[in-house]
């Protein structure tokens, strides 16, 4: 007899369990509660974050597929659409980091291949604790390298991401990867269950115990000494993922397939819970059928694995024999386990014997969904001005170049092949954002992911705003146009009502932003309980903006001396210190406020910037944000042999100009000729703020004034800053 | 028209990016499937880049085992040019076609980047620069050979690529995977089997930042290594 | 004396190098079956009794050699 207690050990809350028993108007057995707590998880129910991501927008123009299937798809073109979605692999990277990142893009590979496209691109958002922390160093290379063991051998490139350190991460470490994939926007493959009596077919690695309530353990918060929890990861087998990929992809070639879907968290359950689900259908599945790489499982446990690398398909029968076929040369395993019925519910059998009996809509629909209560964050005073100026300014400048946050990532992304394939035109570290070459007709893409946390963690509203705005910004300085995005919103635990109020805000930030930024939101994913000792993490929006090539791409690095360095956008406000690199460095403190984004003023932005790039006019650009104008500037002169001479700039305070973050701006470089044609330009025509801040000088060497610092000597700080953790 | 056969393990990943790049070049191009045991005649078999099999084992060592290679080794026999690219090379040591043995990096990590190599032998690719940019992407790339082994492939002029530096200055700063004598690409004593870490499929477009690798697989449609 | 430590995958976890190792084993002709792959780690310890040095060794596996998310490990002494 199942009792209140297991439902808890399960996850549920009390009133869930009384839900379950009315719905069913009986006591589940185990099997079946089960199948009820991984369903009515957070990670699979989206309980608590369902009614506020419904004010995201999720159309437009270019939009074929928005949230709700695998992953969303965007039309690129010349009859092809871009297939992507970016998710969290969390909890399972703070207890395995190598296993754990590396299941991760294994995950989010399969949700872009079971639509039917190639993976052609990834990226990966990384956040983890200080650099000081003990367990940093363990973290940092246990992810990098699962991350670059299963995309290299996957034969995907990895073309760019973002790293960045502090101590809110320490006892909870992000990893949200993202993959891109490419197939005809009239193969796009779905994961439906129809047409009542086709054949339900298992496909990959067999099942084990492995990852056995592993999206019942995404949902909790840890506890010092959960690391002994470890039973529950998964390990990963990228070649074994390879071969499942060719194999999928030959088999809808073949027109076999009705509906696929990855076997993903929740593994079996959820994956032909949804199927049936979309299509309004039922399922029974034969447990006896289900290959298994151990002996003796119980139906509960082939429910709840979570063993890699599989697929559930839905096949045309008359087509069923090439399933051999392919998966036979492809050494996968492969079964009928079961088959698609009109009863509306799932139905396991075991030995004969029906093991599980449940209303697919009381595991879907009737999942419990919740407005938790929200309230205010109550932030202390900070500290939000720096007192004078650093002694040694010049010193200072080659320090924060190798300050965590703002040093290389080469050491990182050198680890990822992010040239197979041969499409990456601009490599990491070459420009703002990632572009991929597609195919002749459709048009090349630029990938970028952001999310300056700690702006969203001192104003989540306005905090989500500067998210997509720096995100599409980036999109916009290679000179590409949104197409959509996809969130991956990491946050803290949802039953304490600042961390609901967090969640709230950021989601309607966010809503307003794309809607400005015409930058549709068509898939994601959310990481709730990420907390730790009752420590929240800061609220981590991750943001993936996909964008179409215009016709002219520029780097973001300066070209040639004698060019004239130009600021554009807003003119830049020396008190705007809060949640910045400089404030944090030097009084380790994150301040009172945020400057607010004008988002009219940023689309004009950017808008700006692509038309500059369009008309020739400019040179290099580079988005203007961490660590503010002196950073930007040293990353654009970084590797290219010149320097600047800063002669036009007259501030009392030379540190909060060089390093204060007011959004919306771009630090760009044009020939001398070009100056007055786009003076115009940006003041008359987009009405934005045009500071000449000097030149491009042939010496290397960063001149302003009385500080005079060598090129190399930054760099050098710049390219070994992650030295002594990877 | 000459005529290039890729052959296909489970895991190689660089197998369309190889038939795109010798299409380019103007080959004509034909996959084999791992478990072929025959290939037609043909003027080059490329042995492209990935992780067959996972890496699993040694890299390159359960390729070794599949039906192709007998067949692969046959061909490298009669006179067929054979060309290894990264795991294809690995797959080449493996099987005994070429002298010496790959292990992990000197720095225990993958490494992906830009790369220049030096042209070193004087019999071989018909090449316009001594000094080429071809980019690395390997996890086990050290090229390792006892002292004999390496003196005689110097003795017999195979060692076609050494890492190097633009200027093309070999020296163990210009080297990045720890590989004895900055060795990049080998070739066999009868000239016809190549092996070399570098990517030339992955330089054959300015677009992508260098052409050599262009020129690598052209010389194929004229000279022997 | 000398120490022969072997560390090996925990029952149940998934060992995708000894699964390709069976397949192409079977492929090749030989009927064998439930591979795995273990790592043996030897060295030379100072003199000490049993007890003593059995503790160090688990320290170590516990510091550093073994990784105890997927991996469990025994040893033996040789005097």
């Amino acid at each position: 007899m199942i009792t209140i207690e297991d439902a808890k050990s399960h996850g549920l809350s009390e009133s869930e369990f009384q839900n379950i028993l009315e719905i069913l108007g009986r006591s589940p057995n185990l099997t079946e509660l089960g199948v009820f707590s991984v369903m009515w998880s957070e990670h699979c129910s989206y309980k608590t974050s369902r009614i506020h991501l419904s004010k995201l927008p999720t159309t437009g123009p270019h939009v074929l597929i928005g949230p709700g299937e695998n992953a969303g798809a965007v039309d690129i073109g010349g009859g092809k659409a871009a297939v992507f979605k970016m998710e969290s692999h969390n909890h399972p990277s703070f207890i395995e980091p190598f296993q754990g990142a590396a299941t991760g893009v294994g995950g989010i590979m399969r949700d872009v291949f079971t639509m039917g496209a190639r993976p052609i691109a990834s990226l990966n958002s990384l956040r983890f604790g200080e650099k000081e922390h003990k367990k940093t160093k363990h973290l940092v290379n246990g992810v990098v390298g699962g991350i670059a063991h299963y995309g290299n051998c996957m034969g995907v490139p990895t073309v760019g991401g973002e790293v960045y350190f502090d101590p809110s991460y320490n006892g909870n470490i992000l990893v949200n990867v993202f993959t891109l994939g490419m197939c005809k926007t009239d193969e796009i493959f779905k994961g439906v269950a129809e047409g009542v009596g086709n054949p339900v077919y298992y496909v990959g690695s067999g099942t084990g115990r492995d990852g056995i309530h592993g999206a019942t353990m995404a949902s909790e918060t840890f506890e010092e000494g959960d690391e002994e929890k470890r039973p529950t990861v998964q390990v990963g087998d990228p070649f074994r993922e390879k071969l499942l990929l060719e194999a999928c992809l030959e088999l809808m070639a073949t027109g076999a397939i009705i509906g696929i879907q990855d076997m993903g968290a929740a593994g079996l359950t959820s994956s032909s819970v949804e199927m049936a689900d979309r299509a309004g259908n039922g399922l029974k599945i034969d447990i006896d059928a289900v290959p298994k790489r151990e002996e003796r499982m119980t139906a509960y446990e082939v429910l709840l694995s979570e063993s890699q690398e599989r697929m559930l398909m839905v096949i045309d029968p008359e087509k069923a024999s090439e399933v051999g076929r392919v998966f036979d040369k492809w050494e996968l395993e492969w079964a009928r386990i079961g088959v698609v019925t009109d009863s509306g519910h799932l139905e396991v059998m075991e030995k004969g014997e029906l093991v599980c009996n449940l209303p697919i809509d009381a595991l879907t629909s009737a999942a419990p969904k919740y407005d938790r209560p929200s309230k205010p964050f109550n932030h202390p005073q900070r500290v939000e001005s720096v007192k004078n100026v650093p002694t040694d300014l010049a010193q200072f400048l080659v320090d924060f170049m190798g300050s965590p946050n703002l040093c290389s990532r080469k050491n990182i992304y050198s680890q990822f092949d992010f040239m197979v394939r041969t499409n990456t035109l601009k490599t990491p570290g070459a420009a703002d954002a990632a572009i991929i070459r597609t195919e002749v007709g459709s048009s090349d893409l630029a990938l970028a992911v952001d999310c300056p946390s700690r702006k969203v963690y001192l104003d989540p509203r306005e905090g989500a705003k500067h998210t997509v705005a720096e995100c599409t910004r980036n999109l916009a300085c290679v000179n590409a146009k949104p197409l959509g995005a996809t969130d991956c919103l990491n946050f803290g635990d949802p039953t304490k009502p600042e961390i609901m109020w967090q969640l709230i805000e950021a989601i309607e930030g966010m809503a307003e932003a794309c809607r400005i930024l015409e930058t549709p939101i068509v898939g994601g994913n959310v990481s709730l309980y990420n907390a730790s000792d009752d420590v929240d993490i800061y609220p981590t929006p991750g943001f993936a903006a996909v964008g179409a090539m215009g016709g002219r791409s520029i780097s973001m690095h300066v070209q040639q001396a004698g060019d004239e360095i130009i600021l554009i956008g807003r003119e830049t406000n020396t008190d705007d210190l809060g949640a910045s690199e400089y404030l944090w460095v030097r009084e380790k403190s994150i301040g009172n406020r945020l400057p607010k984004i004008d988002l009219s003023e940023e689309k004009r932005l950017q808008d700006c910037v692509r038309e500059l790039i369009d008309e020739e006019l400019i040179e290099s650009a580079h988005d203007c944000s961490e660590g503010g104008i002196a950073v930007a500037l040293f990353e654009k002169l970084f590797t290219t042999g010149l320097g600047c001479s800063l002669s036009n700039i007259s501030e009392p305070r030379l540190d909060t100009f060089l390093f204060c973050e007011t959004p919306s701006r771009i630090l760009i470089s044009i020939p001398h000729e070009a100056l007055v044609e786009t003076k115009i330009l940006v003041q008359e025509k987009y009405g934005l703020s045009f500071e000449h801040l000097g030149c491009v000088s042939p010496s290397p060497k960063f001149k302003l004034g009385d500080v005079c610092v060598e090129i190399a000597r930054a760099e050098k700080a710049w390219r070994d800053g992650l030295a002594a953790l990877i | 028209m000459k005529n290039a056969k890729i052959v296909v393990f489970p895991g190689s990943n660089c197998d369309t990016d190889c038939e795109r790049a010798l299409l380019q070049v103007g080959f004509k191009t034909e996959r084999v499937w791992h478990r072929d045991s025959t290939i037609e005649k043909c003027d080059l078999i490329v042995i492209p880049g990935g992780f067959s099999f996972g890496d699993y084992l040694r890299a390159g060592a359960i390729a070794k085992a599949s039906p192709i290679m007998s067949e692969v080794a046959r061909h490298a026999e009669r006179g067929t040019s054979v060309l290894g690219i990264c795991n294809g090379f690995q797959i080449l040591l493996e099987v005994g076609l070429l002298p010496g043995a790959m292990t992990r990096n000197a720095s225990l990590q993958f490494i992906c980047g830009e790369q220049w190599i030096r042209h070193d032998s004087n019999s071989s690719l018909a090449l316009k620069k001594k000094v080429l940019k071809v980019p690395i992407a390997h996890g086990e790339g050290n090229f390792r050979i006892d002292d004999d082994g390496l003196r005689r492939l110097q003795d017999h002029d195979q060692i076609v690529f050494r890492y190097c530096n633009q200027e093309g200055v070999v020296s163990s700063a210009t080297n990045p995977n720890g590989s004895v004598d900055n060795i990049a690409g080998v070739c066999s004593k009868n000239r016809r089997v190549l092996g070399m870490m570098p990517h030339p499929e992955r330089a054959c477009d300015p677009k992508l930042g260098s052409n050599d690798g262009a020129d690598i697989l052209r010389s194929f449609l004229n000279n022997r290594v | 004396m000398r120490v022969r430590l072997v560390i090996e995958k925990k029952k149940g976890v998934f060992d995708p190098e000894a699964k390709v190792i069976e397949t192409s084993l079977l492929n090749l002709g030989h009927p064998i079956e439930n591979a795995g792959l273990k790592k043996v780690i030897e060295f030379t310890l100072g003199d000490m009794d049993e007890e003593t040095a059995k503790e160090k060794v688990a320290m170590m596996c516990t510091q550093i050699l073994v990784n105890p998310v997927l991996e469990q490990y025994h040893f033996e002494l040789i005097k």
